[in-house]
């Protein structure tokens, strides 16, 4: 593996078997995640993007179950790996923040009793230690007086100092990877621009790479060098942002910025909604998935399901449609 | 929190009045006295309505009921009219004997349930988790004593391991009282850590849901911490509300297992105060019942402060 | 979809195999009885040393207290009649011996003097003298101690103390049973009558040691106990196992030495296990059927007679006792002194319906039959319901708590007809005073007949036994007819003994000895 790729995921599929039927949330998921980049995972709920993280570190809730795939961290493929080997090599190199800080916060247990306990399986055993690293992390993510932060629960704190909290708790052992699902999707507006600031400049102090994982393209695109945008359980677009921003090329991304509101337009707020429905995960696609909605769609569209194929320099899409340069 | 303490063990006034009247008013409207029992078959009636006199039967209920009050509060319990001894003596005798048993068979029952359930949770739906149902659902459904007579054939009778009845006090003899206590504690154990084996294990498996557990388990927690430090005191909360509320079923079924075991404690000497109509004795006996409820209940939740901060420290946000 | 419902059914079939696998444990819960009976040991010789055993014997009620002199209750006698000796004791043949009286002469009718032996010592070192027999007998008559045992002495006027170890007894009228009667009264230090029901001091072979309530009371060996020999065991302790399936357990896993009041349907299971045995003690008790003589029909004797005619006893014994018992229709039993055979009587289905008829109740009647809850007579008011209506008579059968039954019966006297028992030393006196005089204690049916009450006076105070069998034979027959009671049936109680246990001696009054209960090795 190239020496800038922290990790590749090749063709993951994870699938739900429910008593209704088996839904296939993962269908063939392949990307790489570069050294110290923040990568962008965006698309709309249930399409699999969240599933593919927690797949990565393997915490498929039942009745989940990772069918396929390989992930490649460290040379070593995580899936096949035993589940101590898992756990030594998790701890230390990969987290997460979740969505929710107030149900991904034990309820029972201090703040900072769940920041040293990181410390502790690490292997640090010196309370003085473990105690100053903890100070030292909350005053980090600018939670103030951390000395009496420490001491208390986390239903004492207000929204947003959990999610400080969380993002504390995820990066008390400098993890080269951090997967952040929806980290400012439970938070107010305000409050939201300061988290992301912090996961930023964290992530340069600590030289990270971070998976930002949102439904809100605006996010995306303010804070993430490259985007992957997620339909139905697979990836139909894979672009730098600035060249997904210029040119969006499949017709799902298109209108996702045909649905956007953004100042930068002329006032004049007219968003277009996609037409139709995310596919009913139960089912198996034959077809492209995006088809149904798409405004572009032909028969072969409905007949298979189309490539990633690339249209530009690290830009890739799948469609059958080829494109006639720019925006349709 | 002292307030809190205190608060509550001031409620224990107003219960005990109200049961100790339902009390005194049952039992009188059982048929049968002490004194027709007392002579038996020898009786006249003369007799009878002279010693009735002698113990203040024949005086109507509400006095009765105020004389009987009104030597509570002075502290005065009354003594037996089999026995002649005074009943708070005869009580304080056996209530350690008593608690001792429920304690010890909450004990063992927490000791066989948590783990179980916490096995059936981790192992949802694999072979040991339907065995282990299976084994709960068998024992929620077996009566008690029978289960009782059941090792007392195994153990007492057939293995001569463990005396069918009796009872050795620990200052005697530190191994002749835990032989005693054996049979009688997993036989109210028995009754009824099935059903708390279940609680834990679907209580458990409302937590392992959680996203925390998730994190505790991507920061590299091993499968132990996860389940018995992060998630068990999550889950613990059911469980002891549930045995707050089983402590007034074990109470009536204490009274049984000490039967059947002959063992001498307050459920013993109730049944026999109830076959002699011992007034005195059966109203200080349901009592102390009374009182007993009220305090595991204090004691309960208290043990929810211990666990769930929350309640602790109050929802104070900073 | 499918692994769900397989594995659904897996556990609905471990389900059926656990609960069938429970019954069937159940029905083997007790040991099966063996082919062969196996007899007990021959008796080894009685060791004529003291032994150092301790005899455990468990019983099924806890007394109240432990004063002999004041209720003589079956458990309290069990308990403390070897802490007690009497100055006469029946034998084995229920002949009166002398035992702590060397002598009982009797004057005249109503006077007797006796003398005691002398050596007797009470367990608190004091000899035994005549004063304290004046003491024991005055014990009981005072009514402030509240003895039952009074109701057998309403004859007695007085005592008086003629010597060290002599004195007479003075009586109100002349009363044959007299001598039999003192055969109940413990002989009792005035020094320690205050602490009588809680630490019994008496005579006896046992001294009492301690009394540890729910649990058992010890009593050990009085070392200067009068009778050379006796007792022979060391210590004697009788523990309370309330619940009958737990004593039984008790007693097979070899924790108690005799279970002294085994149920008949364990006599089987005695017999067919090794180590242990049933021993049968002959009783002169009875149960019996009474009647309310102040409701109709039962003021009719009848209807009485119709009733004691319609009854097939031997099924009572049968369904009731498995078998163990003898029919009765008397107050003594067949082959006794004072058995009159003219005045027995058999079943006989017609000549109960055509007295029936007789009494203008050709179609029968309906009416209540209350009976305690007991295993025997809770039995009998089922067998009895189910003979009656064989003769038209429809019988309500009410089962209640022994207390509920005793206050519905003897306090309230609200009955119809009902079903209890009573125990007897082959003394007809004892049924005769105590249930069927008019007044007596236990005649709560409340029947009179003057030509019985005088009969019963007659045998009670003639002077020889000849004299006494004419009144009682007469009794007996008016009895026959006019039925104030039915006698039903009585006669066992069975023990089981571990087989290195011998010496137990049961009575016909339902009365144990242990003085000469030893173990062999």
């Amino acid at each position: 593996m190239e020496q800038n790729i922290c990790l590749r995921v090749n063709n993951l599929q994870t699938s739900f078997y429910t008593d209704r039927g088996v839904i296939h949330s993962v269908r063939g998921v392949s990307f790489d995640v570069r050294k110290g980049e923040m990568l962008g995972i965006v698309g709309e709920s249930g399409c699999g993007k969240s599933v593919t993280a927690f797949s990565i570190l393997n915490q498929v809730k039942h009745p989940g179950k990772i069918d396929s795939g390989e992930v490649i961290f460290h040379g070593k493929d995580l899936l096949k790996l035993s589940e101590s080997e898992m756990r030594k090599l998790r701890g230390s190199s990969m987290s997460m923040i979740f969505q929710e800080p107030l149900t991904a916060l034990n309820p029972s247990f201090s703040i900072g009793w769940q920041i040293a306990e990181a410390y502790r399986i690490q292997g640090e055993k010196d309370k003085a230690v473990i105690r100053e690293r903890t100070i030292d992390i909350l005053r980090r993510v600018k939670l103030p007086e951390p000395e009496l932060r420490m001491k208390e629960y986390p239903y004492q704190f207000s929204g947003g100092m959990r999610q400080r909290a969380l993002i504390a708790l995820a990066l008390a052992c400098k993890p080269e990877l951090v997967f952040a699902d929806e980290p400012t999707t439970a938070l107010d507006v305000t409050v939201q621009a300061e988290i992301l600031d912090l996961i930023e400049s964290l992530q340069a102090e600590m030289n990270m790479s971070v998976v930002l994982i949102s439904h809100n393209l605006n996010l995306i695109g303010e804070r993430c060098g490259r985007v992957l945008v997620f339909y139905a359980g697979k990836i139909i677009e894979e672009a730098e942002t600035a060249e997904l921003f210029k040119h969006p090329a499949h017709p799902y991304t298109v209108g996702l910025f045909g649905s956007l509101l953004s100042i930068h337009q002329d006032g004049k707020a007219d968003p277009k909604t996609m037409p139709g429905e995310v596919p009913n995960m139960l089912d198996d696609i034959r077809s492209c998935s995006f088809a149904p909605r798409c405004p572009y769609a032909e028969t072969r569209c409905f007949e298979r399901e189309p490539e990633l194929v690339p249209v530009g320099p690290g830009h890739y899409y799948s469609c059958h449609r080829p494109l006639k340069g720019g925006a349709k | 929190m002292l307030k809190y303490i205190v608060r509550r063990l001031l409620l224990i006034i107003p219960i005990v009045l109200i049961v100790s009247i339902l009390v005194f008013l049952v039992i009188k409207m059982i048929p049968g006295d002490p004194i027709t029992i007392m002579f038996g078959k020898n009786a006249n009636a003369e007799q009878i309505a002279y010693v009735k006199t002698l113990y203040g039967l024949d005086k109507p209920l509400t006095e009765q009921y105020f004389t009987w009050a009104g030597n509570l509060l002075r502290g005065d319990w009354g003594s037996s009219i089999q026995s002649g001894e005074p009943v708070f003596q005869m009580i304080m005798e056996r209530m350690p004997r008593t608690i001792a048993l429920c304690f010890c068979g909450i004990l063992v029952a927490l000791v066989i349930s948590i783990p179980t359930g916490v096995a059936c949770a981790r192992r949802h739906n694999s072979m040991l988790d339907l065995s282990l149902t299976i084994m709960n659902l068998t024992f929620i459904s077996i009566p008690g004593f029978w289960l009782g007579m059941i090792f007392m054939l195994i153990f007492s009778v057939k293995l001569r391991l463990l005396p069918t009845s009796g009872y050795v006090s620990a200052q005697e003899s530190l191994t002749g009282w835990m032989q005693c206590m054996i049979l009688p504690t997993i036989t109210t154990a028995a009754t009824f850590f099935a059903s708390l084996s279940r609680l834990m294990r679907s209580s458990m498996l409302e937590v392992l849901q959680q996203d925390y557990i998730s994190l505790a388990r991507i920061k590299g927690n091993t499968n132990g911490r996860v389940y018995y430090i992060h998630a068990l005191r999550n889950s613990l909360i059911p469980l002891v509300t549930n045995i707050g509320l089983t402590m007034g079923y074990l109470m009536g079924g204490v009274v049984v297992i000490e039967k059947v075991f002959a063992y001498p404690g307050l459920g013993l000497l109730l049944i026999n105060s109830i076959t002699q109509r011992d007034y005195p004795l059966i109203q200080g006996i349901l009592l102390i019942f009374a009182i007993i409820i009220v305090v595991i209940n204090l004691l309960t939740d208290l043990a929810y402060m211990l666990i769930d901060p929350k309640i602790r420290f109050g929802y104070k946000k900073t | 979809m499918r692994k769900e419902t397989l594995k659904r059914l897996c556990s609905l079939i471990l389900c059926l195999v656990l609960a069938i696998g429970t019954v069937l444990t159940t029905g083997c819960a007790k040991t099966a009885p063996a082919e062969n009976a196996t007899e007990p040991e021959t008796a080894a010789e009685a060791p004529t040393e003291p032994t150092d055993d301790t005899i455990t014997v468990a019983i099924d009620t806890e007394p109240t207290h432990l004063a002999l002199s004041v209720s003589p209750d079956y458990i309290t006698v069990w308990v403390t009649k070897n802490i007690n000796d009497f100055l006469v004791q029946y034998d084995p043949e229920m002949k009166l011996q002398f035992s702590v009286a060397k002598r009982i002469d009797r004057i005249d009718d109503k006077t007797y003097e006796f003398e005691i032996r002398p050596g007797v010592l009470f367990h608190n070192g004091r000899e035994v003298k005549a004063d304290d027999v004046k003491f024991s007998l005055d014990y009981i008559m005072d009514p402030n101690n509240g003895s039952s045992t009074a109701s057998y002495f309403t004859s007695l006027d007085r005592v008086e103390v003629t010597g060290d170890y002599t004195g007479v007894i003075y009586l109100k009228e002349p009363y044959a049973p007299f001598v039999s009667r003192l055969s109940m009264v413990p002989i009792i230090p005035k020094e320690c009558a205050d602490t009588l029901k809680t630490s019994p001091v008496g005579c006896g072979p046992f001294k009492f040691k301690a009394w540890n309530k729910d649990q058992d009371i010890e009593l050990v060996r009085f070392d200067d106990y009068w009778k050379e020999g006796y007792p022979k065991a060391a210590g004697l302790t009788f523990k309370f196992i309330k619940e009958y399936n737990t004593m039984h357990n008790a007693f097979l896993a070899g924790e108690v030495d005799i279970l002294l009041w085994s149920s008949f349907t364990d006599i089987a299971i005695w017999d067919g296990t090794e180590g242990v045995h049933p021993q049968a003690t002959n009783l002169f008790d009875s149960f019996i059927l009474v009647y309310n003589t102040q409701v109709e029909p039962f003021n009719n004797p009848l209807v009485r007679k119709a009733i004691a005619l319609a009854l097939n006893k031997q099924e009572l014994i049968d369904l009731t006792s498995q078998g163990y018992g003898k029919v009765l229709d008397q107050p003594v039993y067949p082959g006794t002194y004072f058995y009159n055979d003219a005045a027995s009587y058999t079943q006989d289905i017609e000549a109960a319906k055509a007295l029936l008829a007789q009494a203008g109740y050709p179609d029968g009647f309906t009416c209540s039959l209350k009976v305690p809850n007991t295993v025997q007579e809770g039995g009998c008011g089922d067998v009895i319901q189910a003979q009656l209506k064989k003769i038209g008579i429809d019988c309500q059968l009410e089962k209640m708590e022994v207390s509920v039954f005793i206050d519905a019966v003897w306090t309230k006297k609200n009955f119809e007809m009902c079903v209890t028992g009573d125990g007897s030393e082959g003394e007809p006196d004892t049924w005769l005073s105590r249930w069927i005089k008019t007044g007596a204690g236990n005649n709560v049916g409340s029947y009179s007949n003057p030509e019985l009450d005088a009969l019963i006076a007659q045998g009670a105070a003639a002077s020889t036994d000849e004299a006494r069998k004419e009144a009682y034979d007469k009794a007996f027959l008016l009895m026959r007819d006019e039925q104030p009671i039915t006698f039903l049936f009585g006669g066992y109680l069975y023990s089981a003994l571990q087989d290195n246990v011998q010496g137990l001696q049961g009575y016909a009054n339902w009365w144990f000895d242990f003085d000469g209960v030893y173990k062999t090795k």
